[in-house]
C-alpha cells in the first residue's frame, strides 16, 4: 500500500492507535462507552421541552418589529383582543404596570445604559424585537391573534455594521447613554511594549478581517412552559443549559426571589449558547402564567429563533504583526470592533473585551496588544456562541501567521514551528494573561502534517493534483479545480467557573448522581457515570445521572464554555470520593478493624494482613462486606458514634486556573476556478483534551465543532440589508450546511494531562468551531494563492479572488 | 405548522376534481406539499379550501407514450430520479432529478406541482424549456395542451385557467442523435439553484446541430429559454469556441438579480459557464463528440 492508500483506508476512523494509549483494561474512564442517551434519543423516547403539556395550557405568541430601527407611535391590540380564542394580549405598558421589572438583566457595562425590555418601550432597536405578546387558547389562535394586531411605526435610519457604528458621525445612535454606540472599549496588554516590539522587528504584517455573524442553529428551537401557584411560585420547564442560572435571570426579570422559581430542563436538542441566555421568550410566558393562572406555553420558530438571537461572534479586525526576517514573531497587535447588537444581554455587552486574551494562539510572542470595542447596532442581540471569542482569536493570529509566511517566503508550518512555545515552558504566561497549564505543541503538529501528506501536498498547492496526492501527469484525473493544503493551529480555554456535584447512595447500594451541568448533546450521563463507577468500583448500571432541575439538584452553573467534564466531572468524582471515604469506615466498623485494614476490590470490601490480630482473624474467616451491604447500614442502626446516618457528598468545584486544550487541523481543499465552488477533499483534526474520560464522545464533540466551523468558514451568513431587515431568517438562506456538504472528519489525539485537576481532562466542546475556520480559510488562500477572503468563502467571493488573481475580473 | 384553518377536499378523479375548481371560490390545489404546505405555514397562502389530489391515482405514472415521455401529476421527483427509462434516455431529467431538494423533499413533491408553482428557481421548467415540452392541463372544457414556452407568465404565475388542473407534463422521445443535460450551481446540497441550465442538442447526420434547446434556472422572472445562444448553435458543428460563444449568448441574455448568494455579474458568468457545461455534456451523450474538455 502506498502512503496515500494508508492514510485513505483509516478515513473517518480515529488515527491513532486507541489501544495502546488507552490503558483501560479495567477502567471505564477512558474507554468507549457506548452513550447511554442515545437509545432514548435516537427512538424518539425522549421528551423535550414542547413535548410537555400541562392541563389548561395556553399559547403565547411574540407580534415581532418589523423595521430594524423605529418608533413606536400606536400598538392596537383592540382587534385581537376580540378575537375567538385569544386570551390576553399585552404590551409594554402591562409590564410597567405590574410588581415586575420587565427587563433582562445587564451586566459589565459602565453607566445607565437601558437594558432589553421583554417587550419593546416606545422603540424598536433590532428587526424582530418583541412589541406585544398574545396569549391564547392553541397555537394556531395565537398565531392569528398576533397577525390582528396593529403597529404603527415611525423608522428611524438604522446601522449594523459595528465598525460603522462606532465611526462614522453620522451614524444613528441607539442609545443616548452610549456615545459613538460603544458599550465597552477595553485594552489588552501593554502597548508600550508591542510598540517597540513592532520598532525593533524587520517587517509588519497587515490584515483586515471580519469574523462572520453567525445564528446558533440548534435543532429544537427555544421554548418554555410556565405554571403559576401562588403557594409554590412559578415552574418553568424550558430549554435551558443552565437550570440555575436561568432561575437567577428569571427572577431578576419578574422581580421575585430565586427561591420562588423552579427551573426544569428536559432534554435539550442543541444550545451552543444561545439556550443559556436569558430572552423575552420564558420571562413573559413565566409573566403571563402568573396574570392568566394557566400553564403557558412558549415555542419558537425557526424563524422567531433566527430573528432573535443571540447571534454570534460579529467582528471587524484590523492586526498586524511584527516578525523578522527568519520568522520570529516579535509582536502581535489588533483593534476590534465587536457588535453587541440592539441591546446586551447579560454579560453579552462586555464579554467580547476580553477576547483578545488567546491571540497568543500557540506562539511565544514577546509582546501583545488588543484593543477591543463592544458596539450597539440594530441587529440582533449578541451573545457568546459555541467558541465565544476563541475563535475570533485565533481566527486572526492564524491567518496573520499564514499572510506573514507568505509575504517572508517561509512555509506556513515552518514558521508555525519556529514560534512554538517550548513544551519545557509551561505553565506558560502569554502577554495577554493568560497561563496556559499544559502543552506540547509539537507532537499534535507532527501528527496532523504526516496524515495529511503535508510536505508533498504543500509543493504542489494552486496545482491541479488530485486528493489522492497523485500528480496529473501520473495518472490522476485532471477535474481542473485547483488544490490548497491549509493548517491551524489552536488553544481554548476551557473550564471555568465553579460547578456543583452531588453523589448518593441508596440503601440498596445504587448511586444517584446529580450536577450543576446540563447536557444537552455531550453525553454527561455517560461521561459522569464513567468516572463515578470508577470512583466507587461498581458496575456502570448501578449509577445514574439526573441534571437540569433546581429542585433536586445543589446549585450549579450550567454546560457552555466546554466546562462540563473538567469542573462538573471533578465535582461528581470529588464527591464520590467523599461517599467513599464514609463506605469505608462503615465498612471497617463492620468488619471490626480500623479503616487503613480495610481492601476495596470488586464492590467488596475485605481485610488485608495477618499480623496475628483481629484483622487477622477477621481475614482468616474470610470476612467480606459488600458495597450494599454497606449501603444498607448506612441508614441502619448501629452505625459507629462519630457517623451520621445516610450515604452522600456535595462538592462545589472550581479550578485554580484555567486548562488550556490545544491541537492542529489540517485540510485540503479542491476549487472550481470557473465557479468558485470549494469541496474540502480531507478534514483532519489533532486535538489534545488531556486525559479522554471516553474518546468517542470527546471525536462526537470534534466532529460537531469542526461542523459548525467549516459552516462557518464556508456556508453561514447573516444579512441585514441597511435599514437593520435581516435577510437570512431561515435555514436555506442563512446556510446551515447539510450532512453531504460535509467532508469525513478525521480525527487524532495525543494527551498532555492538565495538571490542574486530578482527572487530568480539559475541555474539547469548542475545539472544531475555533480551528475549522482558520484551516479552510488557510487551505483555499493557498490554493488561489490570495493573501485573504473574508468568511464565508461563498462560490461568488472565491471565483472573484481567483478571476482577480488572473487578471481576468469582468 | 400554524396556518390559518381551511377545508379540505380529496377528489378521487380529474372529473372530481376540475368540478371542485369550478364550484369553490377560494381554493389551492395541493399535490406533494412541498411548496404549498410552506406556503400555508408562513401563511403567505391563506386559502378557504385545501384540494388535495393525492387520491386521484389515474394520475401516477412516468412512461413512454406516443412518441412521448409523459410524467402525470403524481409521479414524485423520486420516481423521476429512480426510473431506468429516465437514466437511460433522459440526461436533462437524470441530472436535475438528485438535484431537486433533498431526499424528503423529492419522496413527496411532484415534477409537475414544480412545475405549477411555477418559481424561477425550480429546476424542472428549465429542463421542460429545453426540450420544447408541453404542459397538458384539464378544464371545464376537457384537455388543452400547452407548449412550455407559452406557460411561464411570472413568478409563480402561469397561463392556467382559474379552473384547470394540470395533469401531465411531456416532453418528445429521443431522436437518434441527441443528448441532454442539466448543470445546477447552488450553495448546498438541497438548496433552490444560484444559477442552473439545462441543455438539449439534436444533431443531423452530419454530425451538425440541428436543434437546440437552453432553458435557464433562476436568471430571470420565470424559468426561460436562451433563444439567441440556441440560434447560434443550429446549424453548426459542436466544439469549446461554438460552446463558448453560446455560453456568452445564454449569459447576455439572462437577466439574473443579486441577492446575499451572489451579485447579478457572477451569476451572468455563471449562466456562461454552467451553459458551456450542459452543451459539452449534452454533444457528448449524443454521441458525437468525445470527451468534453475540461474547465
Ligand atoms: C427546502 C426546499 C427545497 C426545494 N428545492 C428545490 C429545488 O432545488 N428545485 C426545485 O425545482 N424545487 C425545489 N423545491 C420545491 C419542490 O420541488 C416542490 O416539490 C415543488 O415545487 C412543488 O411540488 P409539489 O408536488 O410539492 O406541489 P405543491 O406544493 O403541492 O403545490 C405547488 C403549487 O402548484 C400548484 N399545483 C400543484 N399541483 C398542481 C396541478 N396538478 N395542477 C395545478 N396546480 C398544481 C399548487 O396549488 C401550488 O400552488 C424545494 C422545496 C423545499 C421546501
Amino acid at each position: 500500500m502506498s502512503d496515500a492508500d494508508s492514510a485513505d483506508a483509516t478515513r473517518g476512523v480515529e488515527l491513532d492507535a486507541d489501544d495502546a494509549d488507552g490503558d483501560t483494561g479495567d477502567t471505564y474512564t477512558g474507554s468507549r462507552e457506548k452513550r447511554r442517551e442515545d437509545v432514548a434519543l435516537l427512538t424518539g423516547r425522549a421528551e423535550y421541552t414542547d413535548d410537555h403539556e400541562p392541563p389548561g395550557t395556553v399559547s403565547l405568541a411574540f407580534v415581532r418589529s418589523e423595521h430594524g430601527h423605529a418608533d413606536l407611535k400606536e400598538i392596537d391590540t383592540s382587534t385581537a383582543e376580540a378575537m375567538d380564542g385569544v386570551i390576553g394580549v399585552y404590551t409594554w405598558n402591562d409590564l410597567e404596570a405590574s410588581p415586575s421589572p420587565g427587563r433582562l438583566p445587564l451586566s459589565g457595562l459602565e453607566g445607565d445604559i437601558p437594558a432589553h425590555p421583554v417587550l419593546a418601550t416606545d422603540r424598536v432597536r433590532y428587526h424582530g424585537q418583541p412589541i406585544a405578546a398574545v396569549v391564547a387558547e392553541d397555537r394556531y389562535r395565537a398565531r392569528d391573534g398576533v397577525a390582528a394586531v396593529d403597529v404603527e411605526y415611525e423608522p428611524l435610519e438604522a446601522v449594523v455594521d459595528p465598525q460603522d457604528a462606532a465611526t462614522d458621525p453620522n451614524a444613528p445612535q441607539l442609545f443616548a447613554e452610549a456615545p459613538d454606540n460603544v458599550a465597552t472599549s477595553a485594552e489588552l496588554g501593554d502597548a508600550d511594549a508591542t510598540d517597540r516590539a513592532f520598532d525593533a522587528a524587520d517587517r509588519t504584517v497587515e490584515i483586515d478581517l471580519t469574523n462572520n455573524r453567525l445564528i446558533p442553529s440548534a435543532l429544537e428551537p427555544r421554548a418554555a412552559i410556565a405554571e403559576f401557584d401562588p403557594d409554590e411560585g412559578f415552574t418553568v420547564t424550558m430549554t435551558s443549559q443552565s437550570p440555575h442560572g436561568h432561575r437567577r435571570k428569571l427572577a431578576h426579570t419578574l422581580g421575585v426571589r430565586e427561591g420562588e422559581i423552579r427551573v426544569i430542563s428536559p432534554h435539550v436538542g442543541g444550545g451552543f449558547g444561545h439556550k443559556g441566555h436569558h430572552h423575552p421568550g420564558e420571562a413573559m410566558a413565566a409573566w403571563c402564567a402568573r396574570d392568566l393562572d394557566r400553564p403557558v406555553k412558549w415555542t419558537a420558530t425557526r424563524s422567531e429563533n433566527y430573528l432573535e438571537g443571540a447571534h454570534g461572534r460579529d467582528h471587524r479586525t484590523t492586526a498586524a504583526l511584527a516578525v523578522d526576517h527568519d520568522g520570529s514573531i516579535r509582536g502581535l497587535r489588533a483593534e476590534t470592533y465587536a457588535n453587541v447588537g440592539g441591546y446586551g444581554l447579560g454579560v453579552g455587552a462586555s464579554m467580547p473585551a476580553r477576547y483578545g486574551r488567546l491571540l497568543a494562539s500557540q506562539y511565544a510572542i514577546d509582546a501583545i496588544r488588543c484593543e477591543t470595542h463592544t458596539v450597539f447596532t440594530n441587529t440582533a442581540p449578541i451573545h457568546s456562541y459555541r467558541g465565544a471569542g476563541r475563535p475570533e482569536a485565533i481566527y486572526v493570529t492564524e491567518r496573520l501567521v499564514d499572510v506573514a509566511a507568505d509575504e517572508l517566503g517561509i512555509d506556513p508550518v515552518e514558521l508555525r514551528q519556529r514560534n512554538l512555545i517550548p513544551s519545557g515552558a509551561f505553565p506558560y504566561e502569554t502577554p495577554v494573561g493568560a497561563t496556559y497549564d499544559s502543552g506540547d505543541y509539537e507532537p499534535a503538529m507532527e501528527r496532523a502534517l504526516e496524515a495529511i501528506g503535508y510536505d508533498d501536498r504543500r509543493d504542489r498547492s494552486g496545482t491541479t493534483w488530485d486528493s489522492s496526492g497523485e500528480d496529473v501527469e501520473n495518472g490522476a484525473i485532471d477535474d481542473g479545480r485547483l488544490r490548497g493544503v491549509g493548517i491551524a493551529n489552536y488553544v481554548e480555554s476551557t473550564g471555568g467557573g465553579f460547578e456543583s456535584g452531588l453523589v448518593r447512595v441508596l440503601p440498596d447500594g445504587d448511586v444517584e448522581v446529580y450536577a450543576g451541568t446540563h447536557s444537552h448533546g455531550q453525553g454527561h450521563e455517560t461521561t459522569y457515570a464513567q468516572l463515578v463507577a470508577d470512583a466507587l468500583s461498581l458496575p456502570i448500571e448501578r449509577i445514574h445521572v439526573s441534571e437540569g432541575d433546581t429542585e433536586a439538584i445543589p446549585t450549579g452553573t450550567g454546560t457552555f464554555g466546554s466546562r462540563s467534564t473538567i469542573v462538573g466531572g471533578n465535582a461528581v468524582v470529588t464527591s464520590a470520593e467523599k461517599v467513599l471515604s464514609k463506605v469505608r469506615r462503615i465498612a471497617a466498623a463492620e468488619l471490626e478493624v480500623d479503616p487503613e485494614r480495610v481492601v476495596y476490590d470488586g464492590g467488596a470490601f475485605t481485610v488485608s494482613g495477618t499480623d496475628g490480630s483481629e484483622a487477622a482473624t477477621a481475614s482468616a474467616r474470610g470476612d467480606e462486606v459488600s458495597f450494599a451491604a454497606v449501603a444498607e447500614a448506612a441508614y441502619g442502626r448501629g452505625l459507629p458514634d462519630d457517623l451520621e446516618p445516610g450515604l452522600e457528598a456535595t462538592t462545589f468545584y472550581e479550578l485554580d486556573g484555567t486548562a488550556y486544550t490545544f491541537g492542529t487541523h489540517a485540510c485540503i481543499v479542491a476549487v472550481d476556478p470557473a465557479t468558485g465552488d470549494v469541496e474540502l477533499e480531507r478534514y483532519l483534526a489533532v486535538d489534545d483534551c488531556g486525559e479522554r474520560v471516553n474518546p468517542t464522545i470527546v471525536e462526537g464533540q470534534v466532529h460537531g465543532g469542526v461542523a459548525q466551523g467549516i459552516a462557518q468558514a464556508r456556508y453561514e451568513q447573516v444579512a441585514y440589508d441597511d435599514d437593520g431587515t435581516l435577510l437570512t431568517d431561515a435555514m436555506d438562506s442563512y446556510g446551515v450546511p447539510r450532512a453531504a456538504d460535509l467532508p469525513q472528519i478525521e480525527t487524532d489525539a495525543t494527551v498532555t494531562p492538565s495538571p490542574l485537576n486530578e482527572l487530568g481532562v480539559k475541555g474539547i466542546g469548542e475545539a472544531g468551531t475555533i480551528a475549522a475556520p482558520p484551516a479552510v480559510v488557510n487551505a483555499v488562500c493557498d490554493a488561489l494563492d490570495v493573501a485573504h477572503i473574508d468568511m464565508p468563502l461563498t462560490e461568488e467571493r472565491v471565483w472573484r479572488a481567483v478571476s482577480e488573481e488572473r487578471g481576468d475580473v469582468n | 405548522m400554524k396556518p390559518a384553518q381551511f377545508e379540505q377536499h380529496e377528489p378521487q378523479t380529474v372529473e372530481e376534481a376540475v368540478s371542485l375548481l369550478e364550484s369553490l371560490d377560494d381554493r389551492a390545489i395541493l399535490s406533494g406539499g412541498q411548496s404549498m404546505v410552506p406556503m400555508l405555514r408562513f401563511r403567505l397562502a391563506v386559502p378557504e379550501t385545501v384540494i388535495d389530489i393525492n387520491r386521484i391515482e389515474s394520475l401516477d405514472y412516468l412512461e413512454e407514450e406516443d412518441g412521448w415521455l409523459t410524467i402525470g401529476a403524481l409521479a414524485r421527483h423520486a420516481d423521476v430520479e429512480q426510473s431506468e427509462l429516465v437514466d437511460e434516455n433522459y440526461g436533462s431529467f437524470a441530472d436535475a432529478a438528485p438535484l431537486v431538494a433533498d431526499p424528503q423533499i423529492r419522496n413527496r413533491g411532484t415534477v409537475v406541482g414544480g412545475v405549477a408553482q411555477a418559481d424561477p428557481k425550480g429546476d424542472w421548467g428549465s429542463v421542460l424549456l429545453a426540450h420544447e415540452g408541453e404542459v397538458v392541463a384539464h378544464g371545464p372544457d376537457g384537455e388543452r395542451v400547452i407548449p412550455a414556452k407559452d406557460f411561464f407568465l411570472l413568478p409563480y404565475d402561469t397561463t392556467l385557467d382559474e379552473n384547470e388542473l394540470v395533469t401531465e407534463i411531456r416532453v418528445p422521445t429521443p431522436e437518434p442523435r441527441e443528448g441532454s443535460a442539466y448543470h445546477k450551481l447552488k450553495r448546498k446540497v438541497g438548496d433552490y439553484a444560484m444559477v442552473g441550465s439545462a441543455a438539449r442538442l439534436v444533431f443531423d447526420e452530419d454530425g451538425r446541430i440541428e436543434r437546440a434547446g437552453i432553458g435557464l434556472t433562476a436568471v430571470d422572472i420565470t424559468n426561460v429559454r436562451a433563444t439567441d445562444a440556441e440560434d447560434h448553435l443550429e446549424g453548426e458543428r459542436p466544439g469549446s469556441d461554438l460552446f463558448k460563444r453560446a455560453g456568452e449568448l445564454a449569459a447576455e441574455q439572462s437577466n439574473p438579480e443579486s441577492d446575499e448568494h451572489g451579485d447579478a455579474g457572477y451569476k451572468e458568468r455563471m449562466v456562461n459557464v454552467l451553459t458551456q457545461r450542459a452543451l459539452g455534456d449534452a454533444a457528448e451523450r449524443a454521441g458525437v463528440v468525445k470527451r468534453r474538455v475540461s474547465q
